[in-house]
Formats: C-alpha cells, structure tokens, sequence
C-alpha cells in the first residue's frame, strides 16, 4: 500500500522535479539554437553571390521572431567589420506589407506566418532576398533555405531545384551542406 | 709513385694516334654523360620533391577550400566524409582540420599506425625523410575557421632516385658505348690519312723514291700536311734530279780531271824522276872529278914537297872541300825545294848527337882563338826519335856559321827544355847557338833565311860560303817541326834557337843515363870556369849524380879546372882522387896536372873522368893526345881487293891511296866484270862504283849475292848520290858499308878498319 502510495506520490513528484529543473535547461537549449541559427544565417552570407549590386551594410530582416531578431543583432555587432557589417531589422509582414521587404539581402520568416510565405517567396525572388526560415514545408513553398534539427544538431536544407528563381549564386561548399 | 705516374703518362703519350683518340673520346663522353647523369639524378630528386610539395599545395588548398562551409557551419560529418575522399591519393598518410580553438574537427588517415600531430597555428610545409606536410589556415570572409593539416608520405622518393639512377648508369653506358663506337668510325677518317703519311715517310726513307705522293683526302689540317709534303716531296725530287744530273756531270767532270790529273801526274812523276834522276847524276858527275881532285891533292899533300907547293896543295884541298859542300848544300836545296825531303825517325842519343857537331865544327877551328861550349841540360831525355843526320846538319851548319863570324870570344851551343810544358809521349826542346861575332844589323836580319842571302856581297867575299846554308837549316827545323829565330845585336854576338818536339822512347835522362857507378855519389867536387853556363851546367850535372858542389880552394875529391883562350885560367886544385882541365887547344900546358881535356867539353868525359877517379882509387894523370889515339886496325895487306870503277881517273886515285896505305888492288871496270873477276878469283874485299856502264854497282852487288859458287866478299859501296834512298837500296842489294864521294884517304881507312873489326870479330867467333 505504501508502495503504491510512494508510486502515485513519485510520478508528480518526477513530474514537478521536471519543471522546476527544465524550464531553465529548455530555455537555455532555445536560446542555444537560435544563437546557432542566428549565426548561420549570417554565414549564409559568406556563401551566396548577388546578381544584383549588394547592399552595405548587409540588412538582413526578422519576421516575427524577436529572440532571433536579438541574436543576430548581437552576433551581426559582433561580426561587422572594416568590409562588411550588417543590419538587422524586425519586419511584420501580417499585414499584406511586403514591400518592407525591399532593400533586404536576407530574411527570416518565424514561426506561423504560413500564409505569407507564397508573398514572401514571390517578392523574395523578384528581389534575389534570400528567404530562411525554420518552418518545416517551406522549401516545398519555394523557401531557399530550411532549418532542420537532426540528432539534436541544427543543420539546413537547400532548394536546389529553385535556387535559380532568386537570382542568387549559391556556392556548392553550402550546397555540399544541405541536408536534403 | 711520381715515377710510376711519370711512366705511364709515357706510354700512354707513347701509344698510337688511334689508342689515344680513343681513349680522349671515351674520356671526354665519360665525364660528360656522368656528369649528365649526376645532374639527373640530382633533378629528378628535385622535381619529384618540388612535384609532391606543389601536389600537397594543390590538395591542401582544394580540401582547405571545401572545408570553408563545414567548418563554417560546424559539419563534422561533411568534413570527415570529406577529408576521406583523399584515400584517392595514395600518398596522403592523413589528413585533419582543427577548429578555430585547435580541437580536432575531422580526421582523415590512412591507417591506424599514423598518429595525429598537434595541431599548427601557422601556416607551413615541412619535410622529414619518409614524408612532407602541410598546415593551411582556412578563412571565410577574413574569418579564421580553422586549419587544415595534411601529410604526405615521400618513401616513393627513394624508388623514384633508384629508377633515376639505373636510367643514369643506363644512359651512360649506352651513351659511351655509341660514343666509342662513332669514334672507332671517326678515328679511321682521321687516322688512316695520318697512317698513309706515315707509311709515305717510311717507305721515303727506306727506299729514298721521291716520285711517291701523299693522298689528300679532305680539306683539313691533315690534308694542308698532305699538300705540303707533295710539295716537300716535289722539290727533294726536283733537287735530287738536280743533284744527280750535278754529280753525274761532276762524275764526268772528275773523271775527266781525273784523267787529266793523272796525265799530269804522269807527267809530274817523269819530271821529278827526271829531276831526281838528274840530281843524282849532277853529284855524280860533280863529285866525279871532285873525286880526282881531292884525292890527287891528299895523295900530293903527304909526298915530300918544298913549303911551297905544300900550300899549293893545301889551297887546293880547301878549294875543294868549299867547293864540295857548296855542291852538297846545292843538292841538298834542290831537294828540299823539290818536296824529295824525307826525315827519318831512329832513336839516337841527343847528347851525343849535338857533342859530335859541335866536335866537328871545333875541329876545324882548333887553331882560332875562340872558346867552344856545349851546355846541355842533364834532364834532357837520352834518347830521342827523330832524324840524326838532319838535326846534326842543321848544329854544324849553325856552328859553322857561328864560327866563320866570330874572331875572338866563343861560340856556345845550348840544350836545354823549353819553357812550355811536355807531353807524355814528347819532349819540347830548345836548342841555342850564340856566338860573340860580327852580329847582324836588325834590318837585314829578316833576309838571313833566304836563299843565296848574305847581308852583303862582301861577306861572301870575306867569308865565302854559298848562302844557302841558312835556309837550308830553316827549311829542315821547319820540315822537323820547329823554326829558326835569330836575335843579334851588331858588334854583340848572335844567336839562333829553336824548339823542337821530339818523341822520347825511354824515361831516362841525360843525367841518370850518364850517371857513375853508385860509388862515385856522395863524393866533393870543386868547379872552376869561368864560362858560367857551362859552370852551372856541370854543377847541375853533378848535383843530379849526388855529388857536392864545393868552392874552389877547399879540399874536395874531385876538381875541375879550365884554361880556355879568352878567359883567365883557372887551375884545377889538387884534388883527392883527381883534378881536371879543360883547356882550349892552343893553351895547353907543357906540364899538365891531372888531366887535361879540349874544350868543348863533353858529357861523357865527365862521366869517364868521375868514373874512372873512383874505380882506380888514385891519381891519374892522362894524356889527352895519347888516349885520343886509336891503334891502325888495318887489314893485313895480303887482303885481296877489288875495285869496280868506270873513271880512269878515280880509279888511278884510289889504287894511289890504297898503294900508299900498302894494298895492291885490282880494278873492274864495270859491274859485269867486277862479277866475272869475282868467279874467276874470290876477292875480300870489294869497293864499288854504283854508277857504272854495262852493269851497275847494285847490280853487280846482287849478282854477287845471289851466287853460291862465289865466296862472299866484304861489298864496300862508293856513291857520289846523296839522295836518301841510295842507302837502303844498297843495303837491300847486299853491300856492307858504303862511302861517299869524293873518296878521302881518311874515309878509305875508316872504311878497311870496319871491314878488319868485322873480319877479326867472324874470325873469332869461327875460332870459337
């Protein structure tokens, strides 16, 4: 009885031992990839060429993922220099403003913003913006590149087949990367 | 090791032409092709390490450039699969990229056994033996991603050398051996050209054919050789043609010369027989009725005539005797100008030679008053070879003159050696007669040795003699070698010398030759005369004996003394053994001391006189006239004798002369009656004429000989030929003696004497 006691009483005691102990550890992992993240695409950079005259500072935009927004800022402060420094600018394209997108090299599109991705990809293209976003599909809706996490590490994948549409030079070194 | 190094760098110098061009061309590819593989060898290793540095370069950058994305984007797994592609090189040991932070990102290696070095920071290339490697920094965009290191294995360097090595030693030896075989083939280009010169020259010079020529064959050094030979060739032939052609006229020429020559010669012979064949009848016929002269006048002086007519008489003997040595020294001239002059060479004693002359001269001279001396050195050698007569005759002909011009004073013949130096074989002597006559001007000196030279014509007036007698000696010294100066001072005396170089058979001198027994050394002697050469001559003399030389005065045991005609007496001291004096003939004492000897005095006298001293132990005391004095020696007059003579006159003279010495003779009046009287009845003793008709005297003389029926006679020859060969050719005809003509009555007794001595000596040895 007190066995079974013990046993009914253990589980929500797991249970609480859980989320006080991995709040901070999730928190912690989250914070860890989006600083992966934000550090990728910055170096996504460094492997694509601009048939278009490129910008500088290189302005890479946010949509609706500020944690991301705030990494790359950090990082971007971090990795600017004397021939390259970025700008890093948080877009909200929820209502039908996709013209904000003029004038970036990049762009992150967040969680939940499904609908705005065929405006997106389409203006991204016209544009030659590369279009990042972690969301899974959007590759098959004309996204360039795809975070994927496999085996717990961050890796991406390349759209390969549509590279060509954005009017982007993509270096077969990140290509060699793309997980599909 | 310098020597053997020396040696064969002479033979190999000494190989042939082909040997040495081989062996230069071996050489020379040898070097070339060894140094050719050593450079190869040396770059293969160079490019193979410069290759595999240049691939590592290569790869590195290419695998450090495909590392960019995975190091960028932290893909492990890309870069590992990555890095494994390079199992397609087989060389890559490993490969490994570090992280920013030197962690090993991913590793590549080929096998287990290799083991991953610590990463580098910098970017280099290093090399060890067995492999090279590599660190590349990767940057992306300026950003430092990571590095890559990559090593790469060089074992296949060694084989790589091997093979570079084998193809080295491979293109060496193939490469000399074409070498080798290219210059066998070349070598005969250039050696066969060189060889056929070469036989060329040889075949020249053993064989001397000209007309050969050398092929050329191309237009280098060799063939300008062959050119230049066939040009060398050409001339040497067109010369030897030359020459040939010359000498074949030459021949001609010569032979014609020849011919002419002995047509000349012929005729030089026919005229010099003539010549001498007229020479010899000249004295002949000269002497003929010289003969007659003198004889008749001998035969006249010693019958009983008034003073008168005795110097009737004796004008006449002196006549003759001028007039037979005028003819003689003619005769003599002639021969001598004619070449016919020949000098014998017999061994004669020197000191002997010159004490006869200078004793013939003063003979006739005893009753002048001058001195005569003869100094002879006493190391003179004894013996001598040369010519007697001729040298005696060049003395007297000296002396004679000397004596014909000097009134008062001496005349003085001096030997001795001359001041240069002797050989082995032969003796330089100089001989010197001086005199203190008239003397000669200095300007007319020069002419002295001319023919029919006096200084003036009134010294042939005053002193007679043909001019001849001068040049006749200077003619002789010069034929012997040497040559007559004369040094005078007018109103001083003369004086002719010469030197002559005479071969001396024997070592002995004067001295030792002449020397007295060993007894007689060590004794004293005192020498007084006044003459001082001769002084000093005769205390050299005994001084080479061993005898003491002491003053006069003190009490030696032996002196010598002189009374001589112009120079103060001296008196020998009373010696202990005996006392010496050599006087002149005309100052001889009525009561002499000791013994007493004519100037000049002679060598052998003071031999005899030391001599005798100390063999007989005691004074003695000699007569000089008595001892002189030989007995008559005649034979006996029942001597059977034959004269064979064709003068009547002669013949009268001489069966006078032999009448008067109490012969009675029988005469033939040629050599074929001569042999018949010689058959009909033996004769002793023949005189015979050699010119003589119908059969002359040799002839005769031979007939003689060779008959064994005959018993042979004593054969005396009479000859009025000086020439030289008249003595041999009587001696080969068998003749015994032979006398000269004119016939003296003095030379006739001489001659019976030597027939006596002769017949009395085979008498005793018969009766022995």
């Amino acid at each position: 009885m007190k066995n079974a006691f013990l046993s009914r009483l253990a589980v929500p005691i797991f249970g609480v031992i859980l989320f006080v102990a991995f709040p901070s550890n999730v928190r912690a992992q989250s914070l860890n990839e989006e600083s992966l993240k934000a550090s990728y695409i910055l170096k996504f950079i460094d492997f694509v060429r601009w048939e278009r005259p490129t910008s500088n500072p290189t302005k890479v935009g946010v949509v609706h993922d500020p944690s991301l927004f705030r990494e790359l800022q950090a990082i971007a402060a971090k990795k600017s220099r004397a021939t390259r420094s970025f700008e890093i600018v948080e877009i909200d394209t929820s209502s039908d403003k996709i013209g904000k997108l003029s004038g970036l090299d990049l762009v992150y599109i967040g969680r939940n913003q499904q609908p705005q991705w065929a405006g997106i990809v389409k203006f991204a293209r016209q544009e030659s913006i590369i279009t990042v976003s972690s969301e899974p599909g959007f590759l098959e809706e004309g996204g360039l590149i795809e975070f994927i996490t496999l085996q717990n590490r961050i890796r991406f994948s390349l759209n390969l087949v549509e590279v060509d549409l954005y009017n982007l030079g993509v270096s077969s070194k990140l290509a060699q990367l793309s997980v599909k | 090791m310098k020597r053997l190094l020396r040696q064969a760098i002479h033979s190999l110098l000494s190989s042939s032409v082909r040997k040495k061009f081989l062996l230069a061309t071996i050489l020379s590819s040898l070097v070339t092709l060894s140094m050719f593989g050593v450079v190869y060898v040396l770059h293969e290793k160079s490019s193979f390490i410069e290759k595999k540095n240049e691939q590592l370069k290569s790869l590195s950058a290419i695998v450090a450039s495909n590392s960019e994305a995975s190091l960028s984007f932290d893909d492990p797994i890309t870069a590992g699969e990555y890095l494994a592609s390079l199992s397609s090189e087989p060389d890559i040991t490993q490969a490994i990229l570090y992280g920013t932070d030197g962690s090993t990102f991913a590793v590549y290696k080929r096998s287990d056994t290799v083991q991953i070095p610590v990463t580098s920071a910098s970017e280099e290339t290093s090399s060890s033996d067995s492999h090279i490697s590599r660190s590349t920094q990767i940057y992306v965009e300026q950003d430092f991603v990571g590095t890559l290191y990559i090593e790469m294995d060089t074992t296949s360097l060694k084989a790589s050398i091997r093979e570079a090595v084998i193809i080295a030693i491979l293109i060496v030896g193939i490469g000399t051996s074409i070498s080798v075989l290219i210059a066998i083939l070349l070598q005969k280009l250039i050696t066969r050209p060189l060889f056929e010169l070469e036989e060329l020259a040889k075949s020249v010079a053993e064989e001397g054919n000209y007309s050969r020529r050398a092929i050329k064959r191309f237009d280098d050094e060799i063939g300008s050789l062959a050119n230049s030979i066939n040009i060398m060739m050409h001339v040497v032939q067109e010369r030897d043609q030359s020459i040939n052609d010359h000498n074949r006229n030459l021949e001609k020429e010569v032979a014609h010369r020849t011919s002419e020559l002995r047509g000349a010669m012929v005729k030089a012979e026919a005229a010099s027989k003539a010549k001498s064949d007229f020479l010899s009848t000249m004295s002949h016929e000269l002497r003929t009725p010289l003969n007659a002269i003198v004889g008749m006048s001998s035969i006249l002086a010693s019958e009983k005539i008034d003073l008168e007519l005795q110097n009737y008489v004796k004008i006449i003997q002196s006549s003759s005797d001028n007039l037979l040595s005028i003819i003689n020294e003619i005769l003599d001239y002639s021969k001598i100008e004619s070449g016919n002059l020949e000098l014998e060479e017999s061994r004669f004693a020197l000191s002997e030679c010159l004490e006869e002359a200078i004793d013939m001269v003063a003979a006739l001279h005893w009753e002048k008053p001058i001195d005569f001396f003869i100094t002879i050195d006493p190391l003179l050698p004894y013996s001598v070879l040369g010519d007697i007569t001729r040298l005696r005759q060049v003395i007297v002909n000296l002396l004679s003159n000397a004596s014909k011009f000097t009134k008062t004073g001496y005349v003085w013949l001096e030997a001795k050696l001359a001041n240069r130096p002797s050989d082995d074989t032969a003796k330089h002597i100089s001989l010197a007669v001086h005199d203190t006559g008239i003397g000669i001007p200095k300007d007319r000196q020069n002419r002295l040795f001319q023919t029919f030279s006096q200084i003036d014509s009134s010294t042939t007036r005053q002193f007679g003699g043909s001019g001849l007698g001068l040049a006749i000696s200077q003619k002789l010294v010069n034929a012997m070698g040497g040559q007559i100066v004369v040094a005078s001072e007018e109103g001083e005396g003369t004086t002719f010398s010469f030197e002559l170089s005479l071969p001396s058979p024997s070592e002995k001198t004067i001295a030792s030759k002449l020397a007295p027994t060993a007894t007689a050394v060590q004794q004293t002697i005192s020498v007084s005369v006044p003459f001082s050469p001769l002084q000093e001559s005769l205390s050299r003399l005994f001084e080479a004996w061993g005898m003491r030389i002491e003053k006069s005065g003190q009490e030696t045991d032996f002196s010598i003394g002189s009374r001589l005609y112009g120079f103060e007496p001296r008196p020998a001291s009373a010696a202990r053994l005996n006392s010496l004096t050599i006087h002149h003939p005309l100052k001889r004492e009525a009561k002499p001391f000791g013994i007493y000897s004519n100037s000049p005095f002679r060598l052998i006298e003071a031999r005899n006189f030391i001599q005798q001293s100390v063999s007989e132990g005691k004074r003695v005391v000699v007569n000089e006239s008595q001892s002189s004095k030989s007995p008559r020696g005649l034979p006996s007059s029942t001597t059977r004798i034959l004269l064979a003579e064709d003068n009547k006159v002669n013949q009268k003279v001489f069966k006078l002369i032999m009448k008067r010495e109490g012969f009675a003779i029988d005469i033939a009046a040629d050599g074929r009656e001569a042999v018949a009287a010689m058959l009909k009845a033996p004769y002793d003793l023949i005189f015979m004429d050699l010119q003589m008709p119908n059969m002359d005297g040799l002839e005769a003389c031979r007939v003689i000989r060779s008959n064994p029926d005959i018993e042979q006679p004593w054969i005396v020859g009479f000859t009025a030929n000086v020439e030289s060969e008249a003595e041999p050719a009587m001696r080969s005809a068998g003749m015994n003696d032979f006398i000269s003509k004119p016939v003296k009555d003095d030379r006739v007794r001489e001659a019976l004497r030597f027939y006596e001595s002769h017949r009395a000596k085979g008498a005793s040895l018969k009766s022995k």
